[in-house]
């Protein structure tokens, strides 16, 4: 059977995009080839649209570059999965049953993310496929998808640092947190997503933030040493300079303040700890505290709390109250 | 190291080592479809000084095609296909001069390619206008068109793999094309 894509010539191609179509399929022939001349012939607007309509195609080749582009071929291809689970089921009837089988299962293993966990307190080490490692914080959760087209992970809650193998230039690396994207193009960065509240800070190299409301555009992009803090309602914050000591710090299992609010240090500490520090009066919450702590040493925290302010703590069953010491 | 100068042929196609050239595939396909595409484009152009001005222009494209990169066999739709780019070219150049227009040197076939920095952020915000149009889609139209432009998917590959009838596929990959083209022009991006 010879396959034709000019067979009904009144209806297709009826506009310059069409022609622009037709072409670029390796199926021309004299009778297309002759029909299009005779098309480009007729007016010299014809001419200037499909011009620029090559031009466009043009400006579209270095989209294969672009992270958007990756995230939506991506989504689009498990959108198309999930709308078509019966075709799966035609294809292993109808050919090749045990090389679709696995194709099908192979896929269906790739839209199911792997998910890591840590509980309060608790902290880990994820190595990926291709190479790169992600450190968890206390209480995060994180979910990897690695498919063709994009190394994606998803980061709803928590805390991670991660280190990157740039190399894979094929598959972008994606970090999901909140509305935002963040595109890894340098190594090594921290990403905090607090109570709705996202904070990127890059240790090494350059990622770009984008909003996925408006994969066209980069929110902003962030280099070695800085930090953008993206608030609940996806405003992003400009530049500021990152806490590298306070990551480096998590890493090695310490807590590292330096004249910080006490209301701060104990909403840190807490994170780390299901004994949980409760502040019982805001008159001291603008105490001042600098210094290195244990994560999850509580009790040190608060007894080196209570040696060097005037408060006193009063423990209950999974927190310790603080209070002022009027004594 | 020293390099043999090109001569003003060489440069002319394209031979830019002063190697002898190497243009099997691009002889061989001359000898093979000239006699049968020149009555082709006769029957097309009307004229046989234009049919062998193309011809002529034909066999220059090939031999520097080949000199880009080692090409088996050409086959007869790529000559049709540069055929029709040589009378678009033609065709543009008469539209300009009849216009007393200016041509920009990069819209020219064999303009420099290298890119300046100018011509660079002209494609780069060419790229963005073509992203923000492309975010306006419904996402499955959107996913035809980036399988055939970044993937290299053919319309019958997008059709069989998403079950979207072929003629469907093509008319949406259009329409995607045409929606970016709709936006760069209110952008005023084409010079």
């Amino acid at each position: 059977m010879k396959r034709r894509l000019h067979a009904d010539r009144n209806s297709w191609p009826d506009s310059a995009a069409g022609w622009f179509a037709l072409n670029r399929e390796d199926e021309v022939t004299e009778e297309s080839t002759a029909a299009f001349v005779a098309w480009l012939a007729a007016g010299p607007e014809h001419q200037s649209e499909y011009d620029r309509l090559e031009q466009t195609w043009a400006a579209a080749g270095t989209l294969a570059d672009d992270p958007a582009t990756a995230l939506w071929i991506d989504e689009g291809k498990s959108a198309l999965r999930r709308s078509r689970p019966q075709r799966r089921w035609y294809a292993v009837a109808a050919s090749l049953a045990i090389l679709v089988v696995a194709v099908g299962a192979l896929l269906l293993v790739l839209d199911d993310a792997k998910s890591y966990v840590t509980n309060i307190g608790e902290q880990r080490l994820v190595v990926l496929d291709d190479g790169s490692y992600i450190r968890l914080n206390t209480d995060t959760r994180i979910e990897i998808a690695f498919t063709a087209n994009a190394r994606r992970v998803r980061l709803p809650q928590g805390e991670a640092l991660f280190d990157v193998e740039p190399e894979d230039k094929s598959r972008p690396f994606l970090v999901e947190t909140g509305d935002m994207l963040v595109h890894v193009t340098g190594t090594r960065f921290n990403v905090k997503r607090l109570d709705d509240e996202t904070v990127v800070e890059v240790l090494e190299g350059t990622v770009d933030l984008i909003d996925k409301a408006d994969l066209g555009s980069v929110l902003s992009r962030i280099g070695a040493g800085e930090k953008v803090t993206v608030d609940p309602v996806g405003q992003a914050s400009n530049i500021e300079v990152a806490n590298i000591d306070r990551i480096e710090a998590w890493q090695e299992g310490r807590l590292e303040f330096s004249a910080a609010s006490l209301e701060a240090v104990i909403e840190e500490f807490n994170r780390y700890s299901k004994t949980r520090i409760v502040i019982g009066d805001p008159e001291l919450n603008d105490i001042q505290v600098s210094g290195a702590f244990q994560i999850g040493r509580t009790a040190s925290l608060v007894g080196a709390l209570e040696e060097a302010f005037p408060v006193r703590a009063v423990k209950r069953p999974d927190e310790f109250l603080l209070l002022p010491d009027k004594t | 190291m020293s390099r043999k100068q090109p001569t003003p042929q060489a440069v002319r196609d394209g031979n830019l080592t002063g190697e002898p050239p190497e243009s099997k595939a691009a002889v061989l396909a001359m000898q093979r479809h000239s006699a049968s595409l020149r009555r082709f484009l006769i029957k097309v152009l009307n004229s046989e000084a234009d049919a062998d001005d193309v011809l002529q222009e034909m066999h220059l494209r090939l031999i520097r095609k080949e000199r880009r990169e080692p090409v088996a066999e050409f086959p007869r739709s790529y000559m049709l296909m540069t055929a029709t780019n040589i009378i678009r070219d033609r065709w543009r150049r008469q539209r300009v001069r009849q216009a007393g227009l200016h041509i920009p040197l990069d819209q020219l076939e064999h303009a420099d390619e290298r890119p300046t920095a100018d011509t660079t952020l002209i494609w780069r915000q060419g790229l963005q206008i073509v992203k923000s149009a492309l975010a306006e889609l419904k996402p499955a139209d959107r996913l035809i068109f980036l399988l055939h432009r970044v993937e290299g998917k053919t319309f019958r590959e997008i059709s069989e793999e998403t079950g979207i009838p072929l003629r469907t596929v093509q008319r949406r990959a259009s329409d995607a094309l045409s929606h970016c083209k709709a936006r760069l022009e209110q952008r005023k991006w084409f010079s």
